[in-house]
């Protein structure tokens, strides 16, 4: 019998037995959830899994003995059957997970009861990119949102830089010197393919993808000045969206693919400005911040994260884009790029990566000691 | 019965044939909104640099290196000097040159592209000077320049090649 098979029989044998200590007042506190026990071999492994990731999520209450949701699974082989079950006996979902990989198993249940829950995207499936100069040349790495499963990416021995991850972490976009000249490369993380999508003559890089990973934004040089292009990931056409005497770099999307917000150095020191993805005249934030860079938009669109200069300390702050007000969220830190989730950042703070929750203020080391570590990048 | 099959198998094929394309393709450019106002993406002739293939034929260190002020690309009245002296290398030597520009900055990728701008600056310079744009090869670096640029723009002599 399969593993769904299996699920199904015991989830018919043991009907709602736990029913009796499940709290039905819905508060307006986080939601309370109950992980038993999952069955099966691999159980344990996989219940400790999927606690971690809804405990990283920063959504819920974990409690050992009442809550407003039940998770319940089984797990052999690494598979895991896993239900959501609310108080009133209904079950929200019960899926079977199938990847060869417990973690890859475990996260996406994870995901699946957040989306369930709370009808937002989770994190735990999602991947953060990042430049490490540990081999003693820039390469590019990949490792989950909690820093397992450090994987390099890239082994050009040239300078690899400028990463960005795609939805679902299928697509690498990154920019390599491995011809002598800054070319821009996408890579399928499923079977390594690589192609060079854009060896345009003078400087391609920085480019990253739009939130449904359809676009690519970045700059290029080969028609004079720093300017920002469009383009999609095959790479052969592209649109020109800026147009000015100065630098313009580090495009980043709003969620919704119809503007961007982009660094420039027109008026002195580099400020943020957003322009429409159909072209217009660029309009500048008012940050209230001297010097700005590496801006991202949270997949929400209400806030774009950037890091904030004041003389040689930096810090990743926020803008909102209602209010128009700017504040700090991790000083000592830099490069700040929104996870899927809308709520996680991560971050370099002082070489190491960091992931900070914006609504908790939570911060979490999750890469350290890999030399120097720059230009995080969260999968879309 | 058979009917139903071959449309399962029709429709599994396409379903297949379409999560190929966009999982690794994307979306073609012909599929989106921005097609018609896109244009083909040059490229560039492969040559010699420093961190690439014929590197070997690349001579560093005859030329002066050009100074900027920190995350500036204006050529300091300082350096224009050394911007003749390249200029003139150039009337007794055929060869190209490559201009090779580094800078620190905020962040990386603001190096990398205030580096090309550094680097365009000098080109347009000599070229106002006299040289041929043809002779002038640019490549930038930013932070992750080779020390031959100490920050600022170096010049470094392309061998043609052949044999002396």
């Amino acid at each position: 019998m399969s593993p769904r098979g299996l699920f199904l029989l015991w989830a018919a044998a043991f009907p709602f037995a736990w029913a009796g200590t499940v709290s039905g007042a819905e508060t307006a506190a986080k939601p309370q959830l109950v992980v038993e026990e999952f069955m099966g071999g691999t159980g344990g492994s996989a219940a400790k899994l999927v606690r971690k990731s809804l405990e990283r999520s920063g959504r819920f209450e974990l409690s050992g003995t009442t809550g407003q949701y039940l998770v319940r699974a089984s797990s052999s082989a690494g598979r895991i059957d896993g239900a959501l079950v609310d108080t009133k006996g209904s079950v929200l979902f019960n899926n079977h997970y199938d990847s060869s990989d417990l973690r890859d198993n475990a996260s996406a249940f994870a995901d699946d009861i957040v989306a369930a829950v709370t009808g937002e995207k989770g994190m735990a499936l999602s991947r953060i990119a990042f430049v490490s100069d540990q081999s003693g040349f820039k390469e590019i790495y990949v490792c989950d949102p909690d820093g397992q499963r450090v994987q390099q990416i890239t082994r050009d021995r040239s300078v690899s830089v400028s990463p960005s991850l795609g939805p679902g972490a299928l697509l690498l976009v990154h920019t390599s010197y491995t011809s002598g000249f800054p070319d821009v490369y996408v890579t399928n993380l499923r079977d390594g393919e690589r192609d060079r999508i854009i060896n345009a003559p003078g400087t391609n890089s920085g480019a990253t993808f739009s939130h449904d990973g359809s676009r690519l934004a970045l700059t290029m040089t080969h028609e004079g000045d720093p300017e920002i292009y469009l383009t999609t990931v095959t790479g052969g056409r592209s649109k020109r969206l800026t147009e000015s005497q100065s630098v313009e770099f580090s495009p980043a999307w709003a969620p919704d693919g119809e503007r961007l917000v982009f660094c420039s150095d027109a008026t002195g020191a580099p400020q943020l400005y957003i322009v429409p993805r159909r072209g217009g005249e660029p309009e500048r934030l008012a940050t209230g911040v001297a010097k700005c860079t590496d801006p991202d938009w949270s997949g929400d669109g209400r806030l774009i994260a950037f890091t904030a200069w004041k003389g040689g300390d930096k810090s990743v702050a926020i803008y909102e884009m209602e209010t128009g007000r700017t504040r700090t969220v991790l000083s000592g830190a830099a490069d700040p790029c929104w996870a899927p989730d809308g709520r996680h950042l991560v971050a370099v703070q002082a070489g190491s990566l960091v992931v900070l929750n914006v609504s908790t203020g939570k911060k979490e080391q999750i890469v350290t000691g890999m030399g120097k570590i720059t230009e995080p990048a969260w999968s879309r | 019965m058979p009917h139903v099959l071959f449309h399962r198998l029709t429709t599994a094929a396409v379903a297949l044939l379409v999560s190929g394309c966009t999982m690794f393709r994307g979306s073609p450019d012909d599929f989106t909104d921005d097609a018609m106002e896109m244009q083909p993406n040059p490229r560039r002739s492969e040559t010699p640099s420093l961190l690439g293939p014929g590197s070997e034929r690349i001579t560093t260190g005859t030329l002066p290196v050009i100074r900027f002020a920190p995350e500036s690309w204006r050529i300091m009245v300082s350096e224009e000097p050394k911007i003749l002296t390249v200029a003139h290398w150039f009337t007794g030597h055929p060869e190209r040159v490559l201009v090779t520009a580094g800078a620190h900055a905020a962040t990386p990728e603001y190096a990398r592209q205030l580096s090309d701008l550094r680097s365009q600056t000098v080109r347009r310079a000599l070229i106002a000077a006299g040289v041929p744009a043809s002779k002038i090869l640019t490549v930038s670096f930013g932070e992750d320049a080779p020390a031959i640029t100490q920050g600022g723009v170096a010049f470094s002599v392309i061998g043609t090649g052949e044999k002396p």
